[in-house]
């Protein structure tokens, strides 16, 4: 799907991009990436912004425009403000001890310590994308009306995927602290989903699992006012802080 | 929504959301205001809900209902009423959700033929022939529909071919085998054309397109041994319907074959008869006013309107305007020369302007 092949109203939001951060934004498919839609903000050595999509299907028009909505954000921070969430190595190595742990007998060592250290990466990455990527969420539902077809698609089938999570399987091989975080997370996303798809019932299981009252409160940080010149960073650490992650990372300037 | 599948553990089941005395996991208060929390909850949706406990898990499964078909019972009238952008979105979701529906098939397939989106049209009348199979009417009728569709997309192969298979599967279908007829024609095997034309009108009597194009392929075929069966043809097509496009086609026609017998005796020169009574019509109009003129003129007309046997040997009408008595010939000059005066521009189409032309000269000479 070249870009010209975009929707009409995705073209104009990269346009703003465009606008707002002075720099072009180059859009491309490529099929082997391992999530739907990257994103690589302009550095000094590389002067554009580039958002990767796998699929060549409909869907990946909203794939791109979350991404420029996350662009968006980020050039509005001022060069010198951005920072990277960086691990931090006790807490990398404590999930490691727990899966070593979890796995006694049954894996060794260094296969134990990789599934550790996958499950650590794995809660940074979603603590980083997944509040900023409800408020992108939101945005786009507020202010490109004309993808709110694609983006009921695309949020019933992220919820529906998300869906397993809960189940019992997954706390016999995942750290505790792993898992109670990345399901309130993942509830967060399907209560918001709910709301802006029109379809409580999506939101169902994490109700029943007792996840409501934290995915509400996770859902206010993202659409509270910020109050500082990065307000992703703010939501990400307004979530560590209910999850009880604000010690596995840190903060560092790129 | 999409079905879904999940199951959490009893323990962590949020007891708040159950009546007090029904949060113990385990229990059978517990199982049922679970289960009755699950049919609450999904009850807006309909479809099917299962929830099972099981080594204290709660195993939810939800599906949605399959979507209702919309019945051609409901379509079939919009149809009829022409009420295709209301029809249309219908048939499409009843298609999806039956691929291979038949009347689906041929009614999209019909309607994106009238839109012009041919190609569409025709793998949808393709399937349409396949899953109209048990049915020989609908079958034919969704073969005539592909057949119309291949000639608009200008194949006349195809479009033979379906029209041939339609008369296969029913051989009185008269549209069929008109359609044929008319393909034949326009390939110039009007010997066939004819054959085909006459099985239509065996099946159909009163079809009168089909006794027009009947006419007409006679009449391309060998003008001189068909000349009267296909003037009768005409005549029936102008008394069933005297007014009308089919109506002024037919008279037409008619008014060729009246050229053509005229010039039959004398194919090189002028015939004299005619020349005669177009000088009698100048010299009668002459002396005429205008009020007279134009009441002889319309009661002629009229007369003319069921056709006139210009070649016909004693032939002789009265009239109410005029003394005397009158052949069809006499009539016809009497038309051709009153339609000079009132439009000196225009011709007749009865084939005697060159009889008129030398009765003028005769005249002013």
């Amino acid at each position: 799907m070249p870009a010209h092949a975009l929707l009409p109203a995705v073209n104009r939001l990269l346009k703003q991009v465009e606008e707002t951060s002075g720099l072009p934004v180059a859009v491309a498919q490529q099929s082997d990436l391992s999530t739907l839609a990257t994103l690589r903000p302009a550095t000094p050595e590389h002067q554009a912004h580039v958002i990767a999509y796998r699929d060549a299907d409909e869907a990946s028009s909203y794939h791109v425009a979350f991404e420029a909505a996350l662009l968006l954000r980020i050039v509005q921070v001022p060069p010198e403000q951005r920072v990277n969430l960086t691990e931090k190595r006790e807490a990398r190595e404590k999930v490691v001890a727990q899966v070593e742990k979890l796995f006694k007998g049954r894996l060794g060592l260094a296969q134990a310590r990789q599934a550790g250290l996958r499950f650590y990466d794995g809660l940074m990455v979603q603590l980083r994308s997944m509040g900023p990527g409800l408020w992108a969420d939101r945005w786009l539902f507020e202010q490109v009306p004309e993808l709110r077809g694609l983006q009921a698609a695309v949020l019933q089938s992220q919820v529906q995927g998300n869906v397993p999570c809960l189940n019992a399987e997954v706390d016999k091989m995942s750290p505790a602290d792993v898992v109670k975080a990345s399901r309130a997370m993942n509830a967060a996303y399907a209560f918001q989903a709910a709301e802006l798809v029109g379809i409580p019932p999506l939101a169902i299981p994490y109700q029943a699992a007792g996840f409501e009252a934290l995915a509400k409160e996770l859902i206010a940080i993202t659409r509270a006012e910020p109050t500082t010149a990065d307000p992703d960073r703010e939501i990400v650490d307004g979530w560590a802080e209910k999850l009880g992650l604000s010690r596995w990372y840190v903060w560092k300037t790129p | 929504m999409e079905g879904t599948a999940f199951s959490i553990e009893e323990a962590s089941f949020d007891a708040s959301l159950l009546p007090e005395g029904s949060r113990t996991p385990g229990s059978e208060a517990f199982h049922r205001a679970v289960t009755d929390y699950f049919k609450k909850s999904y009850a807006s949706m309909g479809g099917q809900l299962s929830v099972v406990f099981a080594a204290g898990r709660i195993e939810v499964a939800w599906e949605p209902a399959a979507p209702e078909a919309p019945a051609m019972a409901t379509i079939g009238p919009l149809l009829q009423q022409r009420r295709f952008d209301e029809a249309r979105p219908l048939l499409e979701t009843l298609l999806q959700l039956q691929p291979e529906h038949p009347e689906a098939l041929y009614n999209l397939g019909v309607l994106a033929s009238e839109e012009g989106r041919l190609e569409e049209a025709r793998l949808l009348l393709r399937r349409a022939v396949v899953a109209n199979a048990p049915d020989a009417h609908a079958q034919a009728n969704a073969q005539v529909a592909l057949a119309l569709a291949a000639m608009r997309l200008g194949d006349k192969a195809e479009a033979r071919q379906a029209l041939e298979a339609a008369i296969e599967v029913e051989p009185g279908n008269s549209f069929a085998l008109r359609s044929l007829g008319s393909l034949l024609v326009i390939a110039g095997a009007y010997a066939a054309a004819v054959e085909r034309f006459r099985q239509a009108l065996k099946a159909a009597p009163d079809d009168l397109i089909a006794t027009f194009n009947l006419a007409q392929a006679l009449l391309e075929l060998d003008p001189d041994e068909h000349r009267d069966e296909a003037d009768r043809l005409l005549l029936r097509v102008i008394e069933a319907q005297p007014y009308g496009e089919l109506a002024n086609k037919a008279k037409d026609l008619r008014s060729s074959i009246a050229r053509r017998d005229l010039r039959a005796d004398q194919p090189d020169g002028l015939r004299q008869d005619a020349v005669s009574y177009c000088l009698q019509a100048l010299r009668l109009f002459e002396g005429m006013d205008q009020q007279r003129f134009l009441a002889v003129l319309s009661e002629v007309g009229a007369v003319g309107q069921g056709g006139l046997q210009i070649n016909e040997p004693g032939t002789s009408r009265s009239l109410k305007t005029l003394p005397g008595s009158w052949s069809d010939l006499a009539l016809a000059c009497l038309i051709h020369v009153g339609m000079k005066r009132l439009m000196p521009d225009e011709d007749s189409g009865l084939g005697i302007g060159a009889e008129y032309e030398e009765a003028v000269r005769l005249q002013s000479s």
